[in-house]
């Protein structure tokens, strides 16, 4: 019925807003009536000429804040504060949260910045947090071939993060990780830091380091079948010693920038790995890429899609990685996170070179799931899944992991 | 007949004073019923309509830049004040006019300058301490803020705008029981307040 009234309008369209102080006074009723939707519909049916007023675009903006519409409004407040030149103290507050509820953390902080000392105290934003979140995760991996010595994974993870001012954002996670592979016994531990450097509205900076340091023990158990077995039984001449120790340290350097135009983004990367081991050999990698993500609109904004591509380059092998993600936001409570990653390599990065796939086998496919539930706006807990699909050309198999991974993160 | 050639034009140009005067009145009245029906739109166009012909005359461009203020149109507002500041340069009304847009624009140095310029006028004038104190709680500057609010208070102790901004400027420099005394006093000045009810409830939190 609404929408006849509003058709109607528009069919008098000439006549009814031949004066702007009309539309002035329709948006106004709007507005009074809490009729988001009809103030969204008419402002879409109007020129954008019309809207000239400082009321009357600041009623679309909170007709879309109020309709859960948060990246509309966020645009909508940032062009009027652009083309007015006003930075109320309301305009602010509705633009904080309007970022913040469109996932846009940082850029809501760049906002928080001109907030005065009593929105901060009703926002309850901080300029430096010491501690703004932990977290911690653990899981395993199930391996399907143990016959061949291939045993599960476990994985444990802690992390924090920090917040040094408006702009700047660090992560720390600390890993350990340990597996039998078929005469391999290896520990792993990493540390992973980034920056999450906010250059300009919309425009992150996120520097990385990921170390990652593996102690191997090397055993002859149960290389019997293989020594029968290996494609390339030359590779088998030399008697391996029992219990021969040897580590190996991987440092990585991973830079990317982030851009985000309302609901699109990009984000361009380039990752330096380096491997050394205390027996001397030494290896590099390059992995440069870049990765989108969209926002539907059509799905009040509730589904994210992702792509990445990767490149990576060595002395050994020059490959090309990609996934697809996608995001569905199940109310204001959970959420589901999906991926598809297509490698046919190992020894690669993936989310800001937070993880570092340097398994001994090639990953050929992951498909990842995650559900995430907030048990309080502070405090969420998450479970995945992953299928791998991998292969170890040294011994001609073929195998797969089933991964659960849990975790939980408190913010602070 | 020489007389009546020097006179006439004297009667002509009072008559067309007189005329001009009638339709500034005219003007004028018809803009304060509009203002009082919250039309400051309304109210503003139709002074615009002749001030044209009132460009220097002092009370139009002080009407215009209150009533452009009010409708929102701040940039607008600043020039009509600005323009009535050229024209009494010592007027009060004239600069805490103009302070008005200012502050909706955030242009808070330019608020501390024209304060200034105000104190400069009349020395320990309430309202340019309570500007000085609130561009300078805006500038983050809460020692200066203090300064000139409690200026302030010691001559409006029951003011409801001081006593909120001198309770803010307090509990951002973590003086909590003097801020809460603030806010409690302002309560007290207009119990129904939304602003006193956020400011209590966000020092009790």
């Amino acid at each position: 019925m609404k929408k006849i009234i509003y058709i109607l309008l528009f069919g008098l369209g000439p006549l009814l807003f031949a004066q702007e102080r009309n539309l002035d006074e329709i948006t106004k009723d709007l507005y009074l009536t809490g009729d988001w939707q009809g103030l969204i519909y008419l402002s879409s049916k109007i020129n954008n000429d019309h809207f000239t007023t400082y009321e009357i675009e600041y009623r679309l903006a909170v007709a879309y804040y109020n309709s859960g519409n948060y990246f509309d409004s966020a645009q909508q407040f940032e062009h009027i504060i652009n083309t007015y030149h006003i930075k109320g103290d309301v305009l602010l507050e509705y633009l904080y949260y309007a970022y913040l509820f469109s996932g846009r953390q940082q850029d809501a902080l760049l906002v928080a910045r001109d907030f005065p000392f009593h929105q901060e105290v009703k926002t309850g934003v901080k300029k430096v947090k010491f501690i703004d979140f932990i977290s911690a995760e653990g899981g395993i991996k199930l391996s399907d071939n143990k016959q061949n010595g291939i045993e599960n994974l476990t994985y444990l993870n802690a992390g924090f993060g920090q917040q040094l001012g408006y702009r700047l954002k660090l992560q720390h996670a600390f890993t350990h990780l340990s597996q039998q592979y078929i005469n391999l016994k290896y520990q792993q531990n990493e540390y992973y830091g980034n920056i999450h450097f906010q250059m300009g509205k919309g425009l992150t900076l996120i520097p990385s380091y990921h170390y990652v340091s593996i102690k191997k023990d090397e055993f002859q158990e149960n290389t019997t079948y293989f020594n029968n077995n290996r494609m390339n039984p030359a590779e088998n001449e030399e008697p391996v010693n029992n219990n021969d120790q040897y580590n190996t340290k991987t440092n990585i350097f991973h830079i990317a920038v982030k851009k985000q135009w309302n609901r699109f983004s990009i984000s361009p990367s380039f990752v330096y790995i380096f491997t050394q081991s205390d027996q001397n050999n030494a290896y590099s990698k390059l992995q440069y890429g870049v990765h989108t993500g969209l926002t539907i609109k059509p799905t009040r904004d509730r589904l994210w899609l992702g792509a990445g591509i990767d490149f990576l380059n060595s002395d050994y092998e020059n490959k090309m990685i990609w996934n697809i993600k996608a995001y569905y936001s199940l109310g204001t409570k959970a959420y589901i996170y999906l991926r598809y990653l297509s490698a046919g390599t190992s020894d690669f990065t993936l989310e800001d070179a937070m993880y570092y796939y340097n398994a001994v086998s090639t990953m050929s496919n992951n498909i990842s799931t995650t559900i995430g539930f907030y048990f309080t706006p502070k405090m969420s807990w998450y479970v995945n899944y992953q299928y791998e699909i991998n292969a170890d050309y040294d011994y001609d198999l073929d195998f797969s992991y089933n991964t659960i991974i849990t975790g939980i993160k408190i913010d602070l | 007949m020489k007389r009546l050639l020097i006179i006439l034009p004297f009667f002509l140009i009072i008559g067309i004073t007189n005329a001009q005067d009638q339709k500034l009145l005219s003007a004028f009245t018809d803009s304060y019923a509009f203002e009082t029906n919250l039309e400051y739109d309304k109210a503003a166009t139709l002074l615009e309509k002749v001030y044209l012909n009132y460009v220097s005359n002092y009370e139009i461009n002080y009407r215009l830049g209150w009533l452009r203020y009010s409708a929102g149109d701040f940039k607008e507002s600043e020039n009509y004040y600005k323009k009535a500041m050229e024209l009494k340069p010592l007027s009060l009304e004239a600069i805490y006019g103009l302070i008005l847009p200012t502050i909706g624009q955030q242009k808070y140095n330019s608020v501390i300058r024209l304060s200034e310029k105000a104190l400069s006028i009349s020395p320990n004038d309430s309202r340019a301490e309570y500007f000085l104190g609130l561009a300078y709680y805006y500038k983050k500057d809460y020692v200066k803020s203090e300064k000139f609010l409690e200026k302030a208070i010691n001559k409006y102790p029951f003011d409801l705008d001081i006593n909120l901004m001198l309770g803010w400027t307090k509990f951002a420099l973590g003086k909590k029981n003097e801020a809460k005394s603030l806010f409690l006093t302002a309560q007290r000045n207009s119990p129904y307040n939304v602003r006193v009810k956020n400011a209590l409830n966000l020092i009790n939190k």
